[in-house]
Formats: structure tokens, C-alpha cells, sequence
């Protein structure tokens, strides 16, 4: 059975999402800054009527913030109730594949474990599969 | 087959909660009739769909109920309370197993033989206990007929019922969030239109969509709400069980079922008022022999009210228990070093009462099941803050408990005030706000105590949390505290919490949809939430607890600073003090005027109202003279009257009643609130008490008069000419104003008339004619040119700028 994936490029490198659990793309053009909380919440952003939650997701990976520009692109999902806008590079494109899903063969590195433990073999490439779950759901285990 | 299962497990559970109450007002009141017929019609009703679905635990459950109560009619006998406590294990049994039923899982019990033997013993007690205990029979002749009567009477209530549905809440939700899209929307054509040179035609059509809009805004929030009987109704039981329990006799008695409230606050206020119902059976309330000493009734009332007030909803819980005994209160929070010694004998008697919501304090000698276990009245206290409302005690030693508690109507809109600080937009709730004042203004003295700020305003010191340090958004500038000129909110967070928050502009009061924010945020503890005003950033709304326990101000060290204290005489006493009559006015909201302008309240015989003239009036000395503030001719035997008076002109204006007199700071306490676009006869709000009060602009009851009085008499009218008479905001906007304060108003003058006054736009003015007086407007509110002029939406510098040149001509036209 065929399952749909959302390539995007993070850090520079490709990775995918899930596409079921991705609800729209945008450009976060304007956002506002909260301060004093975990420094992955890179703001707060309206679309339509809706307050967004974005995460930088950048920051699990360099530990450095990501700058927010005119044209930056995130993904937006719905976790448990709250809609959050996964910051990204790029978004590359939408694709469906049959290919198995594996476990991670090897570390590859301390950050981008967090962002997600399968990957997907797409035309030999090997792709992370982010779960945005784990980009969220965080706070406790920073908090440990 | 499955629709059907699911209204029969909807309307069982709803039946349920009411037959609930039914049986427990039905054990105090054995008598009634019709109660019977309910409970028996519930129960035959149970039956019948269960046998038609295939349900026969449901069946033979209702069957056995239904079985003795009939036998119950027949026989006539009183209820007994086993009999009543074995009825509601059945009523029990049934939800648990339409829950289940719900759910699609097992029931954990399956055997229900032991609640008919429980209900059999129960009947065959009564049976052998009151032998025959028939009224006489001729009583029960007329029984017969108030039960058809009150049949019939059930059967027409029934038709009149308002026709619902049943919708589901995501649907509701997602209303609410399309019309808030809308909101949105329209706020953008509304930059739009700003920006582009004005069309009257287009301008008005706006308007109307714009009125719409609100309008349906309206009606979406409205269907959020629901009526407290949800909460109430589970109130009998727990009130009967408890009795039982303790031994005590306990009547509860609930009034404004009907109150309607956000579904959302509806579950916030849940917890809450169970625990203090909990609290005063099990405290409030003395045992039976104890009240027989005290020469009570025999059995303790607790009373429930609500009401709607403004848009607030006011519950007041009432026992007629022992009352809260200060003294051992005090006590207790000495001994729970809650304050000490000479701080309690400093003390009110309000303040001491107002112990018990300190954390940690239980006014029960001993801990029992039911309460008392220091989860207590500091909890109640902070869920009610918490959703933005206040709760207070009045306690009277030996005659009982009042508390009244105040919530906001709705959890989702709060009027919120948006202030700026170290660069970036915040909003904070506006029932938080006490005072707002600038760290210059001659009534502050900000002093430095270790690295804390603190300010003295009129003789009170409070711990100045600079929000930007808080919030580390002024790393460069570490003590803007002393550089700039802070704006300073005295803020009230509950719990005997008061701090100033320093801020660096306020900005703008705005009705806010808010919604919770993403867990990590609130993780923070700073924030309440989100929110999306009208100008379509969003913005984090600041929780004024959390920023209290972020900057580790606590109650502790200023439990006894109470904000009421008058100002002392120490203070100067400042020009902009204003000494108001606060009032109930006829629509029971409560407002205020200035008392400079009130002569007198009097009292006047209803007879003297009358409707003529399409108006209210009020015949005085043989002259029927307008009366304001009614609407129809009220249904009591008389009515006060304030007598406002301008020196010329005097005017009546009907009241409810006087509510108190009270002094506030005008610049630092009064927002002005309103705009032209408004027939307002608000100009402005305070805060009293945590409860906002509109304050009522008496130049406009003045000018409402005056138009009353000159309608139809332009000759005697000093003349305003308006410059730019072309542009739609000075014929829309500008000229009704002026007319209303007492111009005619011209956009040209004939040969030989002189204007009084012109009115033309600051960069305009200098080409206007040289008559009589100019008034220049600006566009921006602030002053850049440093002239003369008013800025064009200041209605009050506006208004006294007229009011300055007609002066001399009033006076002389007076009668």
C-alpha cells in the first residue's frame, strides 16, 4: 500500500513527514516572539483565525535558533488540540511510495534522533521520517 | 437501530439528572401529587424503550421501581427515606448502565438482585412501620383532582417549550472560529478602506456589514451557553447524602436554574460550588440538637441564587448554619503562622474573615471525609480567580454564611488591555487592573529596598514587577525602571496578591477571544493564553498570578495591605479627584454620575410616571418634565429620582437604588472608553471592587435634553460652520456631534450670519473666513505641531472646546 510523504529539507538535509499528519505548508511571514519559555518555540504566528505555535526545529538539531526571514516555510500540524507550524528550510515536494519503513541502521547524531527513530529508501536515498509528535512533546524530557 | 440507542441513552441520562431532584424534593415534600406521576412516568418510560430495544436489565429494573410505586399511589403511604435511598440505587444503577451501554462495555457488576431486595425490604418496612396510614378519605377525593389539574397544567407548559436540536459542539466550535475569520476579514477592508479616499455609500454599507457581523458574533457566542441547571442539579443529592451522613437535616433550596452561563465556565464553576456546598453541610450547618438549642428550625436551609448582572453572572450561597467564628479563625492562622499575632489584632473584621482562604487553613477541629482536608476554600478562591471572577464572604456569628461569587459570562471573550513592553505587545485581563497610573505622577514615590522597586502610591507600598526584566526583554537597558517613565497597573491577582506592574505604554481595552496556548507555553506559567485582535498579531495574554509567583511576590508580606484604605491625609489631594454616586440604574446595571452635578435624590410616587410624548416623564410642580434613564413605567410603588443640575437647567433621571459614594483618581482610574462613532452616554469605566463601572457623561443627558427642549428653535442656536464639508467624515461624523451639543450647523453661511465658531482641519485653517472662533482638528492623536488643535476622535476635548464658546449665549437663553 502506497503512503504519501512530504519531503521538506532541514539543516540542509532532506528528511519527510508523514503527509497524513500534516495539515497545510506556509510561509510565516510575521511572528511574535514569547519570551522566557523553551528556547524551541520560535513564536507565535497567525493563519486565518488560527494562533500557530512555531517550533524551530533547527534548534534540536544545531542547538542554535533559527532566524526567521520574510520567505521561511513550515509545516503545519495539529497536536494534541493545538495546531504548531514546524519550521523548515524548504519544502521540496509531495511523493507516494510503497517502500518499507526501517529502523534507524545507525545514529545519526544526537539531534536528529529526537526528530525521529525510521527511515524510508527512496531511490537509494535514505530519508528520516520526522515525527512531529517528538518535536512537541518535548518538555519533559528537557525538563529530566 | 443504533440512532435509536443512542436517543434513548441521551434522553435517560437527561431525565435522570432531573428525576434525581425529583426524588429528593419529593422525600421533604411526600405529598405532591404530581412529583409522583414524574417519577412514575420516568420509570414506565424506561421500561417501555427498554422492552422495545431488547434491554432487559433496564426493563426489569424500571419494572420493579415502577411496581412500587404504583403500589405507593394506590396505598397513599408517606414516603420513607430507605424507601428513597433504595429508589436512587436504582436510579444509580440504571446511569452506570447506560453508560455502559454508551460506551459498549460490559457493566463491571451483572447481578442487580440485591437492589430489588433493597427496594422490597424497604416497602415491606414501610409496610409493617405506618400501618394504614390513610388520609381521610375524603382527602383523597380532592388530591385526586390537583393531580389532573397539574396534569393538565404539565401538558400546556409542554407545548409552550422553545422547539430545540441537538448539534454537535465541533460544529459550534467551528461557527465560532468562521466568525471570528470574519472578524478578521472585515477588520482588513476596513484598513483597506481607511487607506483609500472615502465613499459615503461605501462607508455606510461597512457599516452595515460591520453591524451584522458583530451581530452574528453575538448569536454564535450565545449558542456556548448553557443553563446552570446542570450544575445545580446534582446539588440535592450530594446536600441529602451528606445529611444523612452527618445526621443532619438539610434543606436546599436553588433559584435561577434557568441562568445561562459559557459551557466552558459552566465546568469551571462545577468544582468549585460543590465544594462550598460541601463545606456548609458538613461546618456551616449545626446538628439537629444543636440548632434545637439555639432555638432554630429544626431543619438548616442552604439557599443557591443566581443571577445575571451586567455581564456577569452573581451566585450567592446562603446558609442559615453558626456563621464562621472569627476569633477561633484567627487562631487557626496564627497557629498555621498564616500572620501573626500583631498583625491578626491590626486587623478588620473583613480581613480576618477572608483568613479562610489562606492556603492551608481549615476552620474544622477535625478532618472528616467529607471536607476539611486543607484542600479548601484557598482552592474555591483560585479556580474562580483564575477564570477572572471574585468570591465574598459576609458572615454574621450564629445566623449563617453568605458567599457570593461573580463570574464573567463567558471564558472565551475577556476584556482584556493591550500594553506594550521592552518592545513587544502583551494584553492582561482587565478584572485584574485595580488602578493604572504613571511612575511620574505626583501620587507615586518609587523607592529601591535591595534589588527590589517598590511604590508607595497614596500611603500603600507595593513590589514593583518590571515586566520586561521579568520576561528578560530589556537586557540592554537593566534599569529602565529609573530611566524612563513606566506606565504602572496595580494589579489585584487573587489570593491577597497585589503588586504594580510596570509597563511601557498601555495601547487599547479590547473584548479578546482567548484560547488556550500550545502546553509548553503555558508550560511558563507567565501566559493565560492567545489571542488574535483586531489588528491581526497575536498576542499573549499575561497571567497576572503566574507573573506574580515568576517575580516571587507572595501573599505573605502583604496579606494585610488592603487595598481600600482611603487616601491618607498625607497625600495631596489631587484637582482630578472625582467624588461619584455610584447607582443602580432601572436596567440593574450598576453606574455612576459625578457627584458635582446631582443635586438630589428624591422619591416620587409611581402615579407621577407616565409615558406621553414618546417618552418617559415625570410630573413635577404641574409640568410633565422628561424623565431619563426608563423605558417603561416600572411595577413598584415608587421610584428614585436624581435631580442633576447644570446650574440652568435641572433633569430628572430614574434610578433603582443608590448603591454607594465612592472617589477615584480621574486620570489614573478612568478610561475613558467610547467613540463618536457612539451615542454614548458612557464616558467612561473604573473599577471598584474588581467590578467595572460605567461612569455616565452627564453633558450628554444635558445635550439629550437640550435636544428635547430646542428641536424645532435653530434661530436661537449659535452657528458652527465646518470647513471640508465634502469630505464624508465631517457630515457623518463631526456635524451630528456639534448639533447634539447645541449648534446649528452650516457648511456655508448666508449673507450677514457670523459663525459662532468653525471647526476645519489643522492644515486647513488658515485659509478659513475670520469670524468668530476656529477649532482646529488633527488627525493623529498625538501633537506633533504643538498647536492649538484637538485631536478628531478626543470627544471630550471636542465637546469642551464647544462648550467653552457657547458658554456666554447658554446662559442668557436660559428660561
Amino acid at each position: 500500500m502506497n503512503t504519501l510523504y512530504l519531503r521538506v529539507c532541514l539543516n540542509g538535509r532532506d528528511v519527510v513527514f508523514p503527509a497524513a499528519k500534516v495539515e497545510s505548508v506556509v510561509n510565516v511571514d510575521q511572528s511574535v516572539a514569547v519570551p522566557n519559555v523553551e528556547p524551541y518555540i520560535a513564536g507565535l504566528f497567525a493563519m486565518r483565525s488560527k494562533v500557530l505555535t512555531l517550533i524551530d526545529c533547527q534548534w534540536f538539531i544545531t542547538g542554535q535558533k533559527a532566524a526567521i526571514k520574510k520567505s521561511s516555510m513550515a509545516v503545519v500540524v495539529d497536536v494534541g488540540g493545538h495546531v504548531y507550524a514546524l519550521l523548515v528550510d524548504a519544502v521540496r515536494d509531495i511523493f507516494d511510495t510503497d517502500a518499507n519503513i526501517k529502523e534507524l541502521p545507525s545514529s545519526p547524531g544526537a539531534g536528529w534522533e529526537t526528530l525521529g527513530s525510521t527511515i524510508l529508501e527512496e531511490n537509494g536515498e535514505a530519508l528520516l521520517i520526522i515525527e512531529p509528535e517528538n518535536l512537541i512533546n518535548v518538555h519533559q524530557d528537557i525538563a529530566a | 437501530m443504533d440512532d435509536l440507542q443512542q436517543e434513548f441513552i441521551l434522553e435517560t441520562r437527561e431525565t435522570l439528572e432531573l428525576m434525581t431532584a425529583e426524588l429528593i424534593a419529593w422525600e421533604a415534600h411526600p405529598d405532591h401529587g404530581s412529583r409522583l406521576d414524574t417519577i412514575f412516568r420516568f420509570f414506565h418510560t424506561v421500561k417501555g424503550s427498554a422492552g422495545f430495544l431488547a434491554l432487559p436489565r433496564f426493563e426489569a429494573l424500571a419494572h420493579e421501581a415502577e411496581n412500587i410505586l404504583a403500589l405507593l399511589r394506590e396505598t397513599k403511604k408517606p414516603i420513607s427515606s430507605a424507601l428513597v435511598t433504595a429508589i436512587l440505587a436504582l436510579v444509580d444503577r440504571i446511569s452506570g448502565l447506560t453508560n455502559a451501554l454508551e460506551q459498549d462495555v460490559e457493566f463491571h457488576e451483572d447481578d442487580d438482585s440485591h437492589l430489588v431486595a433493597q427496594l422490597q425490604n424497604a416497602w415491606a418496612a414501610m409496610d409493617h412501620d405506618a400501618p394504614t396510614e390513610h388520609k381521610a378519605d375524603d382527602a383523597g377525593g380532592t388530591e385526586q383532582k390537583t393531580e389532573t389539574q397539574s396534569e393538565a397544567i404539565g401538558i400546556a407548559g409542554q407545548q409552550n417549550v422553545a422547539r430545540t436540536i441537538r448539534m454537535s459542539l465541533t460544529l459550534l466550535d467551528n461557527m465560532m472560529n468562521g466568525v471570528s475569520d470574519m472578524v478578521l476579514a472585515r477588520n482588513e477592508v476596513a484598513r483597506h478602506i481607511r487607506d483609500t479616499d472615502s465613499d459615503p455609500a461605501l462607508d455606510l454599507a461597512f457599516e452595515r456589514l460591520s453591524a451584522c457581523i458583530a451581530d452574528l458574533r453575538e448569536s454564535v457566542g450565545r449558542t456556548r451557553m448553557q443553563k446552570l441547571e446542570g450544575v445545580f442539579a446534582p446539588l440535592p443529592r450530594i446536600v441529602r447524602d451528606l445529611g444523612q451522613e452527618l445526621g443532619k437535616d438539610v434543606a436546599l433550596e436553588c433559584q435561577g436554574n434557568e441562568v445561562e452561563l459559557d459551557r466552558e465556565m459552566i465546568e469551571m464553576i462545577r468544582d468549585p460550588l460543590t465544594h462550598i456546598i460541601r463545606n456548609s453541610v458538613d461546618h456551616g450547618v449545626e446538628s439537629t440538637q444543636e440548632r434545637i438549642r439555639a432555638g432554630k428550625a429544626q431543619q438548616a436551609t442552604i439557599a443557591i441564587h443566581a443571577r445575571q448582572s451586567g455581564n456577569h453572572i452573581v451566585i450567592s450561597i446562603r446558609d442559615d448554619g453558626a456563621g464562621i467564628d472569627v476569633d477561633r479563625l484567627v487562631a487557626k492562622a496564627i497557629a498555621a503562622n498564616v500572620c501573626t499575632a500583631s498583625e491578626a489584632a491590626s486587623m478588620t473584621e473583613r480581613q480576618k474573615l477572608n483568613l479562610v482562604f489562606a492556603t492551608g487553613l481549615s476552620t474544622s477541629d477535625s478532618v472528616s471525609s467529607i471536607s476539611g482536608r486543607g484542600v479548601g476554600m484557598d482552592v474555591v478562591r483560585s479556580n474562580i480567580d483564575r477564570i477572572g471572577g471574585s468570591i465574598a464572604l459576609q458572615s454574621k456569628s450564629g445566623e449563617g454564611l453568605n458567599i457570593t461569587i461573580r463570574v464573567p459570562l463567558t471564558l472565551t471573550v475577556i476584556s482584556c488591555l493591550m500594553f506594550s513592553s521592552g518592545g513587544q505587545q502583551f494584553a492582561i485581563p482587565q478584572s485584574a487592573i485595580r488602578e493604572i497610573t504613571m511612575a511620574s505622577g505626583d501620587t507615586v514615590q518609587m523607592r529601591q529596598l535591595g534589588d527590589q522597586h517598590f511604590a508607595s502610591i497614596r500611603g500603600q507600598h507595593l513590589p514593583v514587577v518590571g515586566l520586561a526584566d521579568l520576561l528578560g526583554l530589556s537586557e540592554v537597558d537593566d534599569d529602565a525602571l529609573e530611566d524612563d517613565d513606566p506606565v504602572l497597573m496595580v494589579i489585584d491577582a487573587g489570593a491577597g496578591i497585589h503588586y504594580i506592574l510596570a509597563v511601557d505604554h498601555v495601547m487599547d481595552q479590547e473584548d479578546l477571544v482567548v484560547r488556550a496556548g500550545a502546553p509548553a507555553i503555558m508550560a511558563s506559567g507567565i501566559y493565560a493564553g492567545t489571542t488574535l485582535p483586531d489588528h491581526g498579531r497575536p498576542l499573549l495574554l499575561i497571567d497576572p498570578n503566574g507573573v506574580a509567583a515568576q517575580a516571587g511576590v507572595s501573599s505573605a508580606d502583604q496579606s494585610l495591605l488592603d487595598m481600600n484604605v482611603p487616601a491618607n491625609d498625607t497625600a495631596i489631594e489631587d484637582s482630578e479627584d472625582l467624588a461619584m454616586l455610584i447607582f443602580q440604574d432601572c436596567q440593574n446595571d450598576v453606574r455612576a454620575l459625578p457627584l458635582s452635578v446631582i443635586e438630589r435624590v428624591e422619591d416620587f410616587g409611581i402615579e407621577k410616571i407616565g409615558h406621553s410624548g414618546g417618552k418617559m416623564r415625570l410630573t413635577h410642580d404641574e409640568k410633565a418634565i422628561p424623565l431619563y434613564g426608563l423605558k417603561a413605567v416600572p411595577d413598584a410603588a415608587s421610584i428614585k429620582v436624581i435631580k442633576l443640575f447644570d446650574g440652568n437647567t435641572a433633569i430628572y433621571y430614574a434610578i433603582n437604588d443608590i448603591v454607594d459614594m465612592h472617589r477615584i483618581n480621574r486620570k489614573a482610574s478612568l478610561q475613558p472608553v467610547g467613540n463618536v462613532h457612539e451615542d454614548s452616554a458612557i464616558s467612561g469605566v473604573f473599577i471598584r471592587d474588581g467590578q467595572q463601572i460605567e461612569l455616565i457623561d452627564p453633558h450628554w443627558i444635558f445635550s439629550q435634553f437640550d435636544q428635547d427642549v430646542h428641536r424645532n428653535n435653530d434661530a436661537t442656536k449659535p452657528i458652527c460652520l465646518l470647513q471640508a464639508a465634502d469630505d464624508g467624515w465631517t457630515r457623518q461624523m463631526l456635524a451630528p456631534l456639534v448639533a447634539k451639543a447645541g449648534y446649528d450647523v452650516r457648511y456655508d453661511l448666508r449673507e450677514g450670519e457670523e459663525a459662532t465658531i468653525c471647526i476645519a482641519s489643522e492644515d486647513t485653517q488658515n485659509t478659513s473666513p475670520a469670524s468668530g472662533a476656529i477649532i482646529a482638528l488633527r488627525d493623529k492623536p498625538t501633537n506633533h505641531n504643538n498647536g492649538n488643535s484637538v485631536y478628531r476622535y478626543d470627544r471630550i476635548g471636542l465637546l469642551g472646546a464647544l462648550q467653552s464658546h457657547s458658554a456666554p449665549r447658554r446662559a442668557g437663553e436660559s428660561s
